[in-house]
C-alpha cells in the first residue's frame, strides 16, 4: 500500500472518530451564516418592500458584514477561533495518554503519516463546514433575489482569510500539544503563546512609561511592534480590524508553516513516554520557565511600585513575583506541592535578572531621558508641540465600510517625513526639555502660574542616518526656547504639514468653505467663486504667518472649513446625509481653522462675502458681562511673569506680609469680606507664592466702552482647545449675556469664557481692587 | 527472527531496560516474564516500536524497527491496557485495522467473533475486561502479521478463554508461523505454551532459555537422609536451595539429572525422588539467586 493510499484510508477513519466536531461546527456554522442572513432578510421584508432598492443596498451591507473578512460580524470569527483551538487539543491529546501513544504508534504507519493525517483532519473540517454553509448562504440568498456576483467575492474573500488565520491559530495551538504531556498543560501553553509576547510588550511599555519622562507611548517601539506580531491572537486581532493586506496575509502563510514545521520535527523527535507528564521535552522546561518566571518578576515589581511608589516596594513585588512563579511552575511542572522550592538556583538567577533589568529603569541606567543625538547623526526630525490635537488628518476608509481619520498631530511624527528643516532648533528645544527635566529631577523645577499655564508636551521624532526611528517626550515650559521654537512653527513645510487646510488648493477649499462663529451655526459664503478663493487665499496666508508667541495672547473669534474634495466626499459618504447641518458639521469639527481677530484681510474677504466675521460680538449685541474673580489683585497678573523662570527671584516670604501686597489680616477674619478659608481656591495659586485666595468677587458692566474693553480681552471656554497656548488668567470668570435671538444652537444666552493674561482691562482691576479693599463682596454696575 | 542488541532504554535515572541481548526465534512462543518492573513491557514496547532504544537495536530480520512501517506491519502489538476508539464497535476496530494490515482476515474475524459470543456492533466500552481482550487477541490473530506481542494478555481470560487462545496461537504458528511474543506473571499458562522463557530481572535479563532445557538443569529432590546426615554431605551438587520438614529435605539442585541422581545415590540417603520443578519454581530459584528473595520481602 502506498503512503498516499494509507494517508486516505487513515483520514477517514480519523474523520469518523471526529463526526462530534462536524456536528458541532456544523451546527454553529449553520445558525451563524444561513440562518442569521435569512432572519435578517425575514427583518427586513417590510422595508424592502416599502424602499425596495434603496433597502437592500442597506441590506446588502449587512451581507458583506456576514460574509467578508474583517467587517464586524463576530459570528464567523470567534466560532473558528474556538474551533482552532478545541481541535489543536482535541487531534493530538493521544499523545497525551499512555494507551492511544501505544495504540497509534505500535501501528505500521511513519509519525510523519500520523502527524500529517491528525493536522489534515483538523484543516479539513472547518474548512469543509465554512463551505457547506457559504453554498446554504447562497441558496438564502438567491431565494431572496440578493445574489450579486460581488457576494461571491465576498464569501471567498471571507473563507480565504478566516481559514488562513484559523490555520495560524490551528498550528500554534499542535505546537503546545506537542512540547506538553497533559490537556491541561497544552491549554495552559496555548494562553502563553497567545498572551505572552504582547503581554510583555506592554509591561515593557509601562515600565518606560513609568520610569522614563521622555518616553512617549505614541512611538509604538520596534520591540513592541515585534512583540505583538509573535501572537497569533493578536495578529488575528489585527487583520480583522485593517483588512487582508497581502504582506500580513504572506507573513501568516509563512508563520504557520513555520509553526507547522516546528510541530512536525517536535512529533518526530518526541520521547512517547512523556505521555502524562506536564512537559514533554526536559530542555523546555527551564527555558519557558525563565521566561514565564522574569515576566512575572517584572510584572509583581511593577505591581507593587504602582501601589506604593517607591525603591523598596519595587525590589519586594520583584522578588514576590519570581518566587510565587517560580514555586508554581515548579508544582505544575511536576504535579507535586513538594517540589516547590526546587531548582531554586534558577530562581536566584531570575531573581538577580528582574532585579537588575528594574534596577536599570528605576536609575534609568539606559540614559533614556537625557538621548540627544547630535545633528549630524540626523537624517530628519519632526516635532509636535501638542497644541493642535483637534486637527484632522486625511480620512481613510476601513474594511467595514466606515471611515477612521487621524486626530491630532502625532501623524507628524509617525509618519517620520522629516517636516522640519531646522534641525538646531529642534535639538535646541530637546536640549531644554532634558535641562528642565534635570532641573525639576534636582528639585529646582520652574515653578509659578505662567510656568504651569505655559507648560506644553513636545514630542520630538528624529530620523536617524542609520534608519532608526527615535521619539522622545518632553513636558517642558517653551518661553526658554520659544525662538527656536517660532523658527519652527514658521516654517511653511512644517506649518502646511501641520495643518493640512493650508496645503488645500484655494479653488478646492474654497468649494466647501463655511464660515463659524464660536457655538454658531456655519454660514455659507455669499458671492462668487473667486471671491471664496481669495477668503481662503488670505487665510492660508495669514495662518500661514501666525507664530506660537501670538498664539499665546491671541483668542480666535471664528473658524473657517478647509477640507479637500477627497475628505469631503468621505464625510458626506459616511454620515449618509443623516442628521441636520448643524450636526453634519459637528463631524468636521477637526476641519474648522481658528479665525484670529488679527486676519485682517480674511476678515475683509469674509465682508466682501457676505460674513461679518472679526468679533465674537457686537457690543450693543450684549446685555452685560459679569466678572467674577477671585484675589489678590496685587497687580495685572498677581505676579511678575518674569520672575517665574529664576527660582532665586521668586517672592520673599517676608514681602507676603507687607500690607501693601495684600489684605490686612484683621480683614481676612471679616466674614463679610471673604469666603470661609475652606471655600477658597487656595489649591489653584503656586504653593511658593503662600498667598492666601480671597474671593469671589463679582462686578457686573453695561457701559459699551467697558464691555468693548472686556471684549477685546475675552476667551470663550468653548473653544479653548483649540487654542491651549493661549495664556489666561483663569482666576476671571467672565459671562456674557447674549439676547435669545443671539443665543447659540443650545438656547444658552450665558457665554463662560475668562480674559486673556497680560490683556485684563486695567479698569477691572481696579474695580477689583476695590472691590477687595472693603467693598461688598458683590458689586452691580449697572444693569446686570 | 526478532535479535534485540545490547537493547537500553532510561527514563530519567531509572534504567528500565539495561543492555538486553536475546533473540527471538520464529516459529516457537517465547514466554517473557520477570519481576515487577523488570522491564518486560518496556521491553515490548521498544520491540513494537512505540519507544526508541536509547542504546541498542531491535530488528526483525536483520531490518531495525524504529519508524520502518514495512517491518512494523510484521507484527500485532496488544498493551496490557489496550486503548479502543469511544464508542467504537468491534467492527469499526476491524476496518481500522484493515486499512493497516493489507492482511486482514475479515472472514475469520466475523467468525472468531461469533465463536467468542461477542456482537460485532456493540460498543466496546460496554464489554469486559476480559472481552476487551478478547477482541485484541482476535484482531491480532486476524491482522495476518508474523509476531504477535502480547503484554499480560492472559490476565483477565477466564481459563476456558485462556486455552481457547492457546489453541488459536497454536494453530496460527502451525499454519502460518506465527510467533507469539507473551510477557506474563501467570507462569502457570506461560509453562503450557512456552517454548523459549526469557527472565527479566531489574532491567537486565537473567536467562534465556528454551523452557526444556532450564528444566533439565533444575531439579527437585525430596530426600530423607542418614541419621546425622546432612545435605552438605552431597559433594559436588550445585544446591541452590535447601528446605527441611522433620526429616525430610527437599533440596533444589542445578546440574544434569543423571549426575545429580548419580551425586546423591552415592551418599545413600534413606530415601530420595526427583519431583519435576514447575516454572515458577524456576523462577523463584533463579530470582532468590539474584537476590530477589520472596522471603525477605514477606518477612
Amino acid at each position: 500500500m502506498t503512503s498516499k493510499h494509507l494517508y486516505c484510508k487513515l483520514f477517514y477513519e480519523e474523520l469518523k472518530r471526529k463526526l462530534w466536531a462536524v456536528a458541532l461546527l456544523g451546527l454553529a456554522m449553520f445558525f451563524a451564516l444561513p440562518v442569521a442572513t435569512a432572519v435578517l432578510f425575514s427583518s427586513w421584508r417590510a422595508e424592502l418592500f416599502e424602499s425596495g432598492a434603496e433597502a437592500l443596498k442597506r441590506l446588502m451591507h449587512f451581507v458583506q458584514m456576514m460574509l467578508d473578512f474583517g467587517r464586524g460580524y463576530p459570528g464567523v470569527r470567534l466560532i473558528l477561533f474556538w474551533a482552532a483551538v478545541v481541535l489543536g487539543v482535541s487531534s493530538f491529546s493521544y499523545l497525551h495518554d499512555k494507551k492511544q501513544v501505544d495504540f497509534y504508534h505500535s501501528l505500521p504507519a511513519r509519525r510523519g503519516l500520523l502527524f500529517g493525517v491528525h493536522m489534515g483532519v483538523g484543516l479539513a473540517i472547518p474548512a469543509a463546514i465554512y463551505v457547506a454553509a457559504l453554498l446554504i448562504e447562497m441558496v438564502v440568498l438567491m431565494l431572496n433575489d440578493a445574489l450579486p456576483f460581488q457576494v461571491l467575492f465576498w464569501a471567498v474573500r471571507g473563507f480565504a482569510g478566516h481559514m488562513l488565520y484559523y490555520a495560524l491559530v490551528y498550528s500554534t495551538v499542535v505546537l503546545a500539544v506537542m512540547l506538553t504531556g497533559t490537556k491541561i498543560a497544552a491549554f495552559l501553553g496555548t494562553i502563553v503563546f497567545f498572551f505572552y509576547f504582547p503581554a510583555l510588550g506592554l509591561l515593557i511599555s509601562a515600565y518606560c512609561q513609568t520610569f522614563f519622562d521622555t518616553y512617549t507611548f505614541w512611538s509604538y517601539p520596534w520591540w513592541d511592534q515585534l512583540l505583538r506580531q509573535l501572537s497569533p491572537l493578536s495578529v488575528f486581532a489585527v487583520s480583522l480590524s485593517e483588512g487582508l493586506r497581502a504582506v500580513e496575509c504572506i507573513k501568516a502563510i509563512a508563520a504557520t508553516l513555520a509553526l507547522s514545521a516546528a510541530s512536525f520535527f517536535l512529533y518526530q523527535v518526541r520521547p512517547l513516554e512523556a505521555a502524562g507528564r506536564t512537559m514533554a521535552f526536559r530542555w523546555s522546561k527551564g527555558i519557558i520557565k525563565v521566561f514565564l518566571v522574569s515576566a512575572f518578576g517584572l510584572a509583581g515589581a511593577a505591581f507593587f511600585y504602582m501601589i506604593q511608589d517607591g525603591l523598596g516596594w519595587l525590589v519586594f513585588g520583584g522578588v514576590v513575583g519570581v518566587a510565587i512563579s517560580h514555586c508554581v511552575i515548579e508544582v505544575i511542572y511536576y504535579s507535586d506541592f513538594k517540589k516547590l522550592f526546587c531548582h531554586e538556583k534558577t530562581m536566584a538567577v531570575c531573581m538577580t535578572g528582574v532585579l537588575i533589568l528594574t534596577l536599570s529603569f528605576y536609575f534609568d541606567l539606559f540614559r533614556y531621558d537625557a538621548y540627544l543625538p547630535k545633528a549630524e547623526q540626523v537624517a530628519a526630525a519632526d516635532i509636535d508641540f501638542g497644541e493642535d490635537s483637534w486637527v484632522s488628518y486625511e480620512l481613510v476608509e476601513t474594511t467595514d465600510g466606515g471611515i477612521t481619520s487621524s486626530n491630532g498631530t502625532w501623524h507628524l511624527i509617525s509618519d517620520g517625513t522629516g517636516t522640519v528643516q531646522d534641525i538646531q532648533a529642534v535639538l535646541k528645544v530637546a536640549q531644554e526639555g532634558i535641562r528642565q527635566l534635570e532641573a525639576e529631577d534636582e528639585g529646582a523645577a520652574v515653578s509659578g502660574e505662567e510656568a504651569y499655564y505655559s507648560y506644553c508636551d513636545v514630542v520630538i521624532g528624529y530620523t536617524l542616518t542609520s534608519g532608526r526611528k527615535v521619539y522622545r517626550q518632553y513636558r517642558m515650559y517653551l518661553d526658554p526656547v520659544l525662538q527656536e521654537a517660532d523658527r519652527i512653527y514658521g516654517e511653511p513645510g512644517y506649518k502646511k504639514a501641520l495643518y493640512p487646510g493650508l496645503a488645500i488648493p484655494a479653488k478646492e477649499a474654497a468649494a466647501h468653505t463655511v464660515y463659524r462663529k464660536l457655538g454658531e451655526e456655519v454660514e455659507t459664503l455669499q458671492g462668487t467663486e473667486a471671491q471664496w478663493e481669495a477668503v481662503v487665499r488670505a487665510y492660508q496666508e495669514e495662518f500661514g504667518a501666525m507664530t506660537l508667541d501670538r498664539r499665546r495672547s491671541e483668542a480666535p473669534v471664528g473658524e473657517l472649513l478647509l477640507i479637500s474634495d477627497a475628505d469631503d466626499e468621505l464625510l458626506q459618504k459616511s454620515y449618509n446625509g443623516t442628521g441636520s447641518r448643524y450636526e453634519r458639521y459637528g463631524w468636521y469639527d477637526g476641519y474648522f481653522y481658528p479665525l484670529y481677530p488679527a486676519f485682517t484681510k480674511t476678515i475683509q474677504a469674509l465682508a466682501d462675502c457676505g460674513i461679518q466675521a472679526g468679533t465674537l460680538y457686537e457690543v450693543d449685541d450684549l446685555m452685560g458681562v459679569q466678572i467674577t474673580a477671585y484675589g489678590p489683585f496685587d497687580d495685572e497678573d498677581g505676579q511678575d511673569p518674569d520672575s517665574m523662570t529664576d527660582p532665586d527671584s521668586m517672592m520673599d516670604p517676608e514681602d507676603m506680609m507687607d500690607p501693601d501686597s495684600m489684605m490686612d489680616p484683621e480683614d481676612m477674619m471679616d466674614p463679610d469680606s471673604m469666603m470661609d478659608l475652606e471655600d477658597s481656591v487656595i489649591g489653584s495659586l503656586d504653593e511658593d507664592l503662600q498667598e492666601i485666595a480671597e474671593g469671589p468677587y463679582t462686578l457686573s458692566y453695561t457701559e459699551p466702552e467697558e464691555i468693548r474693553a472686556i471684549l477685546d480681552a475675552f476667551v470663550d471656554y468653548r473653544r479653548r482647545y483649540k487654542n491651549t497656548m493661549l495664556l489666561t488668567d483663569d482666576r476671571y470668570n467672565v459671562v456674557l449675556y447674549v439676547p435669545g435671538q443671539l443665543a447659540g444652537r443650545d438656547g444658552d444666552t450665558e457665554v463662560d469664557g475668562t480674559l486673556i493674561r497680560g490683556k485684563v482691562p486695567a479698569f477691572v482691576l481696579e474695580d477689583f481692587k476695590a472691590a477687595e479693599k472693603g467693598y461688598p463682596q458683590q458689586q452691580e454696575g449697572g444693569e446686570g | 527472527m526478532i535479535r534485540a542488541e545490547d537493547l537500553t532504554k532510561r527514563f530519567d535515572d531509572i534504567v528500565a531496560v539495561d543492555h538486553i541481548t536475546a533473540e527471538i526465534k520464529d516459529g516457537c512462543v517465547f514466554g517473557l516474564i520477570g519481576t515487577n518492573g523488570s522491564g518486560k513491557s518496556t521491553f515490548l514496547r521498544m520491540a513494537s516500536g512505540i519507544l526508541k532504544p536509547d542504546e541498542g537495536t531491535v530488528t526483525i530480520d536483520g531490518q531495525p524497527v524504529w519508524e520502518d512501517p514495512k517491518v512494523k506491519s510484521r507484527f500485532f502489538y496488544i498493551s496490557d491496557d489496550q486503548y479502543f476508539f469511544p464508542n467504537g464497535t468491534p467492527q469499526e476496530l476491524m476496518q481500522f485495522y484493515r486499512c493497516l494490515y493489507p492482511a486482514f482476515d475479515e472472514t475469520r474475524f466475523y467468525h472468531l467473533l461469533d465463536s467468542f459470543g461477542l456482537k460485532k456492533d456493540r460498543k466496546i466500552n460496554t464489554f469486559s475486561k476480559g472481552m476487551k481482550k478478547q477482541v485484541s487477541v482476535i484482531c491480532g490473530i486476524c491482522a495476518g502479521t508474523d509476531y504477535i506481542f502480547c503484554d499480560e494478555t492472559f490476565d483477565g481470560l477466564d481459563p476456558v478463554m485462556r486455552q481457547t487462545v492457546k489453541s488459536l496461537f497454536a494453530n496460527d504458528m502451525a499454519e502460518r508461523n506465527l510467533t507469539p511474543i507473551i510477557a506474563s506473571h501467570n507462569l502457570r499458562e506461560l509453562e503450557d505454551i512456552c517454548d523459549h522463557v526469557g527472565l527479566l530481572h531489574r532491567g537486565g535479563i537473567l536467562l534465556s532459555r528454551e523452557l526444556d532445557d532450564m528444566k533439565l538443569n533444575l531439579h527437585k529432590v525430596q530426600c530423607v537422609l542418614q541419621p546425622g546426615m546432612t545435605p552438605e554431605a552431597f559433594a559436588g551438587l550445585d544446591i541452590m536451595k535447601t528446605e527441611q520438614t522433620g526429616s525430610i529435605y527437599t533440596l533444589t539442585v542445578r546440574g544434569e539429572q543423571e549426575e545429580v541422581l548419580a551425586r546423591i545415590a552415592v551418599c545413600e540417603p534413606v530415601f530420595y525422588e526427583l519431583i519435576p520443578l514447575s516454572l515458577e519454581e524456576i523462577f523463584i530459584s533463579e530470582t532468590e539467586v539474584a537476590g530477589y528473595d520472596i522471603k525477605a520481602l514477606i518477612l
